[in-house]
């Protein structure tokens, strides 16, 4: 569209600049015309013509839209930092709406432009077979899931750059590998059924498999159907928070606890999958270490991806004696949201295990310490204050990778040795184990996590001064 | 129209603006000068609003830009100092997508991109791919992009960096012509030189901190002028004579020409060529040159040791 200038799509100017760009003339045919090809060798070698339109659709659409898709959209934003044009699109007065939408399906627009075509076949071959919802429901979940994939990793790359605010490259291969995880998870129960079950979609049809959520029980697929949309709707909301973020509005943090209570719920539902073999006292139990577990996985995960700059903290703290809440919802770092309700999970756990134990039945299933989830929580404090230690420090050229390699070190070095010296009693100081005890698990780490948070505070404080006493 | 109080800004550790305050009048055109690595282009991105300081207050038009940073966006231009640009659009394309981006009227769009590139002599590339321009026609792209919205302040970060003499000049010229339309403009620069053209503001930073912020202000620390005076050949002993003399602060004899640093006034320089040639000396040329912004910002510095 070399020659449009002076028309907005959708009344959206980053839609419009990305559609100028990638759209003209020789791709507009281009892509049917690859697809066109690809369906006339099909029809020449399939017996039957429709089952073949829709698995070639299925894996096409995988192919586009989820892997090219994911390479477009992490370099969404990065190549704006890149290539020096980011700051002019923060200062504009484009909304975080016409950027969410913009962003999301402009740099996208040609791995559209194609999805679409294939939908479009998809669709009106699934008429022409046996199973046509089946064939419906599989392509709605992956388009739910294109747009939430895309979206988790332009809200990712948006992390990204505030982590790496004053540099002038970022790289996107991380982005787009872990939205690439992401695609092949989210995809995986369509995509590859394909291929490792009678290699076609009937395949899908023999699978009896249910699963049972929230003591709801559903077909495998209309349960994926019936997740993406949630997820899409999150994705969705999550980007336009970090757009918010990103151009100077107020933000907060209620998106992000939102998201994460419906984590909670969401994945404390799978334990309704065990409910045939313990009691419903138990499977709440189960629900509640599946969702304390998420939590902590998800605290380390964001702890790793947001900026530990030292000037945030001073913001944070300035914020707090200031008792400015707008400032301090707007900057408090999204770990600190999973943490607390980490603690809140672990009290919950401790108090309800702790019952347990004492109203305890012969026929309970878990034989583990009362004091695992608090001695988790304890780790996990260590971990965050190693984790700011050493990107406080400032020694490192890449401090989230030093500190990985150190908790991974921590995690299996000193542990291993302890173990090959039968000293298997102290192992669980540094190592969480599920039989440890009050005085080898939880005073030795809190111990710890106590020495390191000083340790901490001390260099965040020495660097505080260095700063201010610079003239 | 900009007032900055007690401006503090950190990198991770180090402090880059510290606790600075500065008035710049509205229409006024000011140099930000000072040594690389001063905090300038920092100053000019909290000017902006795209950079938060860690604490003090910035008033543009009155409005705390740090509390509703979105009230003030489209009343700036910013032109950063390693801009980069949609190589794959034209440059019609760029110009209309800021001017959708800032919300300006769409029936107004035509009109405003022939002005903008009349202003900037762009007109010729309009249909031209901006991966096809060349490093001048570029720069003069940007600064187009950068007035489009027909911004109130303008900000500009090296905006005659790399381009040749003849289009600094025409640089010129166009900030003094958006001056007159009623545009205040912050320039920083490293071409001093030129900053006499068309800057009638100074503001001057050093590892952070502002050391001058008015041209008038400058120049009444430094009320000297420049003497000049080249002789038939040279002289020897010349500087027996001037040591004599009270009103001439400093000299230096290169060869038959001396310069001298002179605190009198156009009397006292009439007396003292009359006594040179009373001398017997072969004054050929005798000429007073009043120092521009470059003189007066190397003085400066090399009065604090830079």
């Amino acid at each position: 569209m070399k020659n449009s200038y002076n028309r907005l799509i959708f009344n959206n100017p980053e839609l419009t600049r990305n559609i100028w760009v990638e759209f003209n003339s020789t791709r507009l045919i281009l892509m049917p015309l690859i697809f066109a090809l690809f369906l006339i060798l099909i029809s020449t070698f399939s017996s039957n013509f429709a089952d073949a339109v829709v698995i070639f659709t299925t894996i096409m659409f995988n192919i586009l839209v989820f892997i090219w898709g994911s390479k477009l959209s992490a370099d969404s934003v990065i190549s704006e930092i890149n290539e020096r044009t980011w700051d002019n699109q923060v200062l504009s007065l484009n909304s975080p709406w016409q950027m969410t939408i913009g962003k999301l399906f402009g740099a996208t627009s040609y791995a559209w432009y194609g999805g679409l075509i294939l939908i479009i076949l998809n669709f009106i071959a699934a008429f022409f077979v046996d199973n046509t919802f089946l064939v419906l429901k599989i392509s709605l979940t992956n388009i739910f899931n294109a747009i939430t994939i895309h979206s988790v990793i332009i809200s990712l790359t948006l992390i990204g750059i505030k982590k790496n605010r004053y540099k002038t490259k970022v790289n996107s291969t991380l982005y787009f590998l872990i939205g690439l995880a992401i695609a092949w998870y989210l995809g995986y129960s369509t995509f590859i059924f394909y291929f490792f079950d009678n290699t076609t979609y009937k395949g899908l049809l023999n699978l009896s498999t249910t699963i049972l959520w929230h003591n709801i029980s559903f077909e495998i697929n209309d349960f994926m159907l019936f997740t993406s949309i949630p997820f899409f709707l999150w994705s969705i909301a999550g980007l336009y928070r970090s757009f918010r973020y990103e151009l100077g509005y107020p933000s907060g943090f209620s998106v992000w606890l939102g998201f994460l209570i419906y984590i909670i719920f969401y994945i404390s539902g799978f334990s309704s999958q065990i409910s045939e073999i313990i009691d419903s006292k138990e499977v709440f139990y189960v629900g509640l270490n599946l969702a304390y577990f998420s939590m902590l996985l998800i605290t380390y995960f964001s702890l790793f991806l947001e900026p530990k700059h030292i000037t945030d903290y001073k913001k944070l703290l300035k914020s707090i004696k200031l008792k400015d809440y707008k400032e301090f919802s707007n900057i408090l770092p999204l770990w600190v949201i999973s943490l607390i309700l980490s603690i809140i999970l672990t009290l919950i756990i401790t108090i309800y295990t702790l019952t347990y134990v004492i109203n305890r039945t012969e026929n309970f299933f878990f034989d583990i310490s009362v004091l695992l989830s608090l001695n988790l929580l304890l780790f996990l404090i260590r971990d965050i204050c190693i984790v700011h230690f050493i990107s406080f420090t400032g020694k490192f050229k890449k401090p989230d990778f030093t500190s990985i390699v150190f908790l991974f070190l921590a995690y299996t070095l000193l542990p291993g040795i302890l173990s090959v010296f039968d000293l298997n009693d102290i192992v669980p100081m540094f190592f969480p184990f599920a039989e440890s005890t009050f005085f080898n698990g939880t005073i030795p780490v809190l111990l710890q996590a106590i020495f390191l948070f000083f340790i901490m505070s001390r260099k965040y404080k020495s660097i505080s001064q260095k700063i201010e006493r610079i003239d | 129209m900009v007032r900055v109080e007690n401006l503090i800004f950190d990198y991770q550790e180090t402090r880059a603006l510290d606790n600075i305050s500065f008035n710049i009048p509205e229409g006024s055109i000011t140099a930000l000068v000072g040594p690389n690595g001063a905090g300038k282009t920092t100053l000019l991105k909290c000017l902006s609003s795209l950079y938060k300081p860690f604490s003090g207050t910035i008033f543009i038009n009155g409005i705390n830009i740090i509390e509703k940073p979105l009230e003030i966006r489209k009343s700036i231009g910013y032109l950063q100092d390693y801009f980069g640009l949609y190589d794959d659009l034209t440059v019609k394309q760029a110009l209309a997508y800021v001017y959708f981006s800032y919300k300006c009227d769409p029936s107004q769009l035509d009109n405003r991109i022939i002005e903008v590139a009349y202003q900037l002599k762009i007109s010729d590339k309009l249909n031209s791919k901006i991966s096809f321009l060349s490093r001048g026609y570029r720069q003069r792209l940007a600064i187009a992009q950068a007035i489009i919205h027909s911004p109130k302040l303008l900000l500009l970060d090296e905006p005659a960096s790399g381009l040749d003499p003849e289009s600094r000049n025409s640089l010129s010229q166009l900030f003094l012509e958006l001056n007159k339309e009623g545009m205040t403009i912050i320039v920083s620069s490293h071409i001093l030189a030129e900053l006499d053209q068309y800057a009638n503001n100074i503001l001057i930073l050093r590892n952070g901190k502002i050391t001058e912020s008015e041209v008038e202000e400058l120049k009444s620390d430094i009320n000297d002028k420049l003497l000049l005076i080249h002789f038939n050949y040279p002289i020897d002993n010349i500087d027996e004579l001037l040591i004599t003399e009270p009103l001439i602060k400093k000299y230096e004899i290169d060869g038959f020409k001396i310069k001298l640093l002179y605190s009198g006034d156009v009397a006292d320089q009439h007396k003292l060529l009359k006594k040179l040639i009373d001398n017997g000396l072969p004054v050929a040329q005798f000429y007073s040159k009043q120092p521009n912004i470059q003189d007066y910002y190397l003085r400066k510095i090399d009065e604090k040791q830079l």
